[in-house]
């Protein structure tokens, strides 16, 4: 069925090895059960390479022991030929071609098989290569961006980002590379578009503020309440705001009134001295001035308050809202303790209570406790008294005996009597029956009577 | 012709998987035939899994089968080891 296989005596004199096309193109599994596998193989683990090693360890086993083959083939047609035994060499020849072409066979796969490892080797190297590239390439990239890094720091710079001034960073055009792949048997190159990055450095000023971005975030460790600090920028700004309108006001009350006191202070002088007429033209530009004057100022006063009220009205009534709702909070706050409370105190209860009934087990316990122990006394007790009722028993039965005994002497007195009774009896009729001469006399109606003695 | 021969194994789920046989021989003295093959699977740490079985033919029918004993377990594995250095120097 099989071609002669050839004995592994290095490693087991029993062991013959195959060439693996001897085995059916299909095989099937035939598995015995064991629990809930189904097994039908053991296994074993190899790296890759020793996969190579075992593929080239038969064909190269097989092609030593071919060349054996063949140098002794060589030999028997040498001497056939020399002999002249053309026939044998014939034959010979014939077997020497067909042990060469399996050889070759052999030959052929090491080759392949070696090739294809060469290649492997080939493709792995170059990807360490693409490798380092990637890491000297990452490490550039990096020690660039800690060099652009530096001065935007110190800087705290203003640059403007502009699309002029950004680098010329990234992916250009793939360029393609031929590389020869190892994929299941497939010797054939395999185009691998590999991309080639250009790295254009660019004066470190010109940096775009984008690099920044990269920078790791500052971290903030203290958590922030946002809404407090609204609320404390709100009151604020009220204040200010406030603060601001009163300012305001009393300035334009102020300054009114010292152009009133001005005006009047005028008109008094006015009025107690003669003035010429110019100075009452003057006075009365004045006068005019002053109440444009007035009129600017209240109605600038009217709208800034107009401006200033209506935020703050917003504001009263956003705080009013606040106010309402931290009141809210409160109430729920107290009702949430008040039910704590509560609860605390119904828990109190409850703790009381717990403990009362344990009080009131442990007595339960005690209680029972001595009832067990009465139960324990009252079973020795009962012991005793069984063994007092046993012996009574026993001693009843004595006694019992006894009065058997008695009964039966009783009875053997009762025979003893009966019996002297007879005797008696014949004794008495003996006595009845004797008649003595001399105290004998006969009655009148010839009765015997016997005289006692 | 190809360096590697492929085969179809089917499973007792009826499932076919190519496998790949590397190594097939007798050991004459228990008189049984195994297969060393592999499946191409993989763990995690790039180990490839080798299996092997007891080939039969039955039939014109080829079978493989669970190996019967450690013992022969054991001596396919001094097989294997041996076609291993011989097919590399390292």
């Amino acid at each position: 069925m099989f071609e002669e296989g050839k004995y592994l005596s290095e490693t087991d004199k029993f062991a013959k090895l195959y060439d693996t096309k001897e085995v059916k193109q299909g095989v099937i599994a035939r598995a015995k059960k064991q629990g809930a596998n189904v097994v039908y193989a053991k296994y074993i683990k190899f790296k890759e390479k020793f996969i190579d090693r075992a593929r080239l360890g038969v064909h190269k086993f097989f092609a030593e022991r071919e060349q054996a083959q063949i140098n002794e083939l060589e030999n028997e047609i040498k001497v056939a030929n020399e002999n002249g035994l053309k026939q044998i060499q014939i034959n010979k020849q014939s077997e020497l071609k067909y042990m060469q072409e399996a050889q070759q066979e052999h030959l052929d796969k090491i080759a392949t098989i070696e090739n294809n490892q060469q290649k492997a080797q080939e493709k792995i190297a170059m990807m360490q290569n693409i490798k380092q590239q990637k890491d000297e390439f990452n490490r550039l990239m990096k020690q660039q961006r800690d060099e652009l890094n530096k001065p935007m720091k110190e800087q705290e710079v203003a640059t403007e980002p502009s699309a002029e001034v950004a680098p010329e960073v990234g992916e250009s055009t793939p360029e393609v590379i031929e590389t020869p792949i190892v994929l299941n048997n497939e010797s054939e190159p395999v185009k691998v578009e590999t991309p080639v990055v250009e790295v254009v450095p660019e004066p470190i000023m010109k940096a775009p503020i984008e690099d920044k971005i990269e920078e790791p975030p500052v971290v903030m460790e203290t958590p922030i309440d946002m809404t407090l600090m609204d609320q404390q920028v709100d009151t604020v700004i009220e204040q200010q705001i406030k603060e601001t309108a009163e300012n305001v006001e009393q300035t334009m009350e102020e300054e009114l009134k010292s152009a009133e006191n001005a005006e009047q202070t005028t008109n008094d002088k006015v009025q107690n001295t003669e003035v010429p007429d110019w100075m009452k033209q003057i006075a009365d530009a004045t006068q005019v001035m002053n109440e444009s004057l007035q009129s600017i100022i209240k109605e600038y006063t009217s709208n800034l308050t107009k401006a200033i009220v209506v935020p703050m009205t917003t504001k009263d009534q956003q705080l009013s809202e606040e106010k309402q709702k931290t009141a809210n909070l409160t109430a729920t706050l107290q009702n949430k303790e008040n039910e704590i409370v509560g609860l605390k105190n119904s828990n109190s209860e409850k703790d009381q209570q717990l403990e009362a009934e344990k009080q009131q087990n442990a007595n339960l316990t005690t209680t029972l406790q001595n009832k067990e122990n009465e139960i324990v006394g009252l079973k020795a007790s009962n012991g005793e008294k069984d063994k007092t009722i046993e012996s009574l028993q026993a001693s009843n039965a004595e006694k019992d005996g006894m009065i058997a005994t008695k009964d039966a002497e009783i009875l053997q007195l009762k025979n003893s009597i009966q019996a002297m009774s007879i005797q008696f009896q014949q004794i008495q009729s003996m006595f009845a029956n004797f008649q003595p001469p001399a105290n004998t006399n006969a009655s009148e109606n010839g009765e015997k009577t016997m005289v006692k003695a | 012709m190809p360096e590697k021969k492929i085969i179809t194994v089917v499973t007792p789920e009826g499932e076919e998987i190519e496998a790949e046989v590397l190594i097939f021989f007798e050991l004459t003295d228990l008189g049984k035939k195994y297969l060393v093959y592999t499946h191409h699977e993989k763990d995690k740490n790039g180990m490839e899994t080798v299996c092997a079985s007891t080939y039969v033919e039955e039939d014109g029918k080829a079978y493989i089968e669970e190996i019967a004993t450690e013992e022969e377990w054991d001596r396919i594995k001094d097989v294997m080891r041996g076609v291993i250095k011989n097919g590399g120097d390292e």
